[in-house]
């Protein structure tokens, strides 16, 4: 699906950001940046997202941009090189609950409540694609995050969705030991 | 007919374990891990398999002349999914001539306690 232009990617004067994101002031160059706590999630030590290798495009405070090549490993039709649309919630839910820890002051805990995903197109195979979220509010702990996944080139639609996440969950890990303030992000 | 077919399949290992009801199991694996503090697997890996098993539910259902994609999906987390085999089963709510609706429920000490539900709709086409 084409013809809808990518507005999670822009910024608020309606530029696209690129590999280096948002244009800083000089003051901002000065200082050193702060990194989006997403950057420190999705670090190589996590079990799952160190697999996709993710390229921070956009890290405002209310939005998040990753490009990433489609992986090998979930392909679902070899014959055609597409990959199973369990693809594409699982990196919306990803970026999306990124973007929810980037606009926190603190580090919390966040879980999904929620997740609605459209599946307007289909990744193939080694396709370059951005996954992109863009925070709509929050309220009462609740935050409400717009996330969709295009291919680059072609700026073609491949998925939408609507994700809510509760933040500051009262989940403990298994074991029962304390998560602990930090959810395990080291700066 | 398997519900996670090529590479995915070992990534993703979706299994049905019963020929009468369309009953499925995942088998865990470390990857699949989201939040390692509290050992929960990622949204994403439940959302993915609500996904399939709606999927292989229909295909099973319609038969292999027909061919069902994904249209959209809609997941409610209801707890935490911990780090062992998620189990699902699968209640097609209508099979038309065009689209089927298919609800899945995801569970793992207990069926009565779900941790994961889905809804999908799916497109039904003549296979290619």
């Amino acid at each position: 699906m084409s013809g809808h232009k990518s507005s999670l990617l822009a910024d608020r004067t309606g530029r696209r950001t690129g590999s280096t994101g948002t244009p800083a002031s000089t003051a901002d160059q000065k200082a050193k940046p702060r990194p989006h706590l997403a950057q420190l999630f999705f670090s190589a030590k996590h079990p799952l997202l160190s697999a996709f290798h993710f390229e921070f495009i956009r890290t405002d405070r209310d939005h998040l941009a990753t490009r990433l090549e489609a992986p090998e490993q979930f392909v679902a039709d070899e014959t055609r090189g597409e990959l199973h649309t369990g693809f594409h919630t699982l990196i919306l839910d990803t970026v999306m609950g990124g973007t929810v820890l980037g606009s926190l002051e603190q580090p919390q805990p966040i879980a999904t409540i929620k997740l609605t995903t459209q599946h307007c197109g289909r990744i193939l195979v080694g396709q370059t694609i951005v996954c992109a979220g863009a925070l709509q509010g929050v309220r009462n702990g609740v935050a409400y995050v717009h996330g969709e996944v295009r291919t680059e080139p072609g700026d073609e639609l491949i998925a939408t969705a609507v994700g809510t996440f509760m933040i500051g969950t009262r989940a403990v890990p298994l074991d029962g030991s304390s998560p602990g303030p930090s959810m395990g992000l080291r700066r | 007919m398997t519900p996670v077919s090529g590479p995915l399949g070992d990534w993703l290992p979706v299994e049905r374990v019963s020929a009468d009801e369309p009953r499925f199991r995942m088998r865990f694996g470390e990857h699949h891990i989201g939040n390692p503090m509290i050992r929960a697997v990622h949204g994403g890996v439940s959302a993915a398999v609500i996904e399939a098993v709606a999927q292989a539910a229909a295909r099973h259902e319609l038969g292999e002349a027909v061919d069902v994609e994904l249209v959209s999906s809609s997941i409610d987390y209801l707890r935490v999914t911990k780090d062992t085999d998620l189990h699902a089963k699968a209640v097609t709510a209508r099979t038309g001539r065009r689209l089927a609706f298919v609800d899945v429920w995801c569970w793992q000490d207990d069926e009565d306690t779900p941790v994961v539900r889905g809804t999908c709709t799916l497109r039904i086409q003549a296979a290619t």
